[in-house]
């Protein structure tokens, strides 16, 4: 069981990102263990799919110690407003 | 059983644990069973070499759809390291790092990066981590990349079980595999169905 909740996460990446929306599910039922991650950022323009993931591994390098499993969408804002259903 | 009884007072003991191996409720005519064992005793003095426990003759082989490699650590090297990691991801095209084995993932992300290999009909080597704790390690480090699973293309990195998923969704996939001089199978696939939709439009 990490010390790490969705708050802290979504947190931490928003403030490092800059992150325009954000979510974090954990899947783990509260224990912390397994995340699910979906960040949208400006920083992620022009950076290849390998490089927006490994940012984020970066800025979670310490709680990754302790977490299981992380999963994670990285889509820039423009990628973001043709995916989601609009409103 | 009574054949046992006979047979151990005349012979030596390694064919005892043979004989006594032997469970059958079958008459096994304890002449033709004397005959077998003398024929072998008498020249050697021993029981044939395939008959004895233990052998090595019989080599358990493993074979999976996918090349499985169950690597054999080099003597010297330890595994996990640097140099052995770089030995591994040059061995094969694509070399996939996993919890479990192609036909028995041990992880639903790891089952998903072999889903996708497998609709693309790539041929992989695949390395068990969960069965060496200093290659789950090793790869971590090797890569700078903090979970399992891995793929690599022609040695590099491409990525987890996320970033290979979106690469599908996308096609790009298909692309990374081209550069590697692999044809993707789902691409074929698109490809003749594309043409028989263009048969059967001219056909009308």
């Amino acid at each position: 069981m990490s010390e790490y909740n969705r708050e802290y996460i979504a947190d931490k990446l928003r403030k490092e990102l800059d992150a325009t929306y954000i979510t974090v599910d954990d899947l783990s039922d509260g224990c912390g263990a397994k995340f699910q991650a979906l960040i949208v950022s400006p920083k992620f323009e022009s950076k290849s799919l390998l490089e927006r993931h490994r940012m984020v591994n970066s800025i979670l390098a310490e709680e990754m110690k302790s977490i299981h499993a992380f999963t994670q969408k990285t889509l820039t804002p423009e990628q973001w407003k043709k995916q989601k259903p609009q409103s | 059983m009574e054949i046992i009884a006979r047979a151990s007072s005349r012979t030596s003991s390694s064919c005892k644990l043979i004989i006594t191996s032997i469970v059958c409720r079958r008459i096994v005519s304890t002449s033709g069973l004397h005959r077998y064992l003398m024929l072998n005793l008498k020249p050697t003095g021993t029981s044939r070499p395939g008959n004895m426990l233990n052998n090595t003759f019989l080599s358990k082989t493993t074979s999976y759809g996918h090349s499985k490699v169950s690597f054999t650590p080099l003597s010297t090297a330890a595994t996990g390291t640097k140099e052995h990691v770089d030995e591994l991801v040059k061995k094969n095209k694509v070399v996939v790092f996993m919890k479990g084995d192609p036909d028995a993932p041990r992880c639903g992300f790891s089952n998903a990066v072999v889903q996708i290999l497998r609709m693309h009909g790539v041929t992989y080597d695949s390395h068990n981590v969960l069965e060496d704790e200093n290659l789950r390690q090793g790869i971590k480090e090797y890569s700078n990349w903090p979970t399992i699973p891995q793929v690599y293309v022609d040695g590099q990195f491409i990525g987890g079980c996320d970033i290979l998923l979106q690469m599908h969704q996308s096609g790009e996939i298909i692309e990374e595999l081209k550069k590697a001089g692999i044809r993707s199978a789902l691409l074929d696939q698109a490809l003749e169905e594309e043409r028989k939709n263009m048969d059967s439009k001219k056909s009308e």
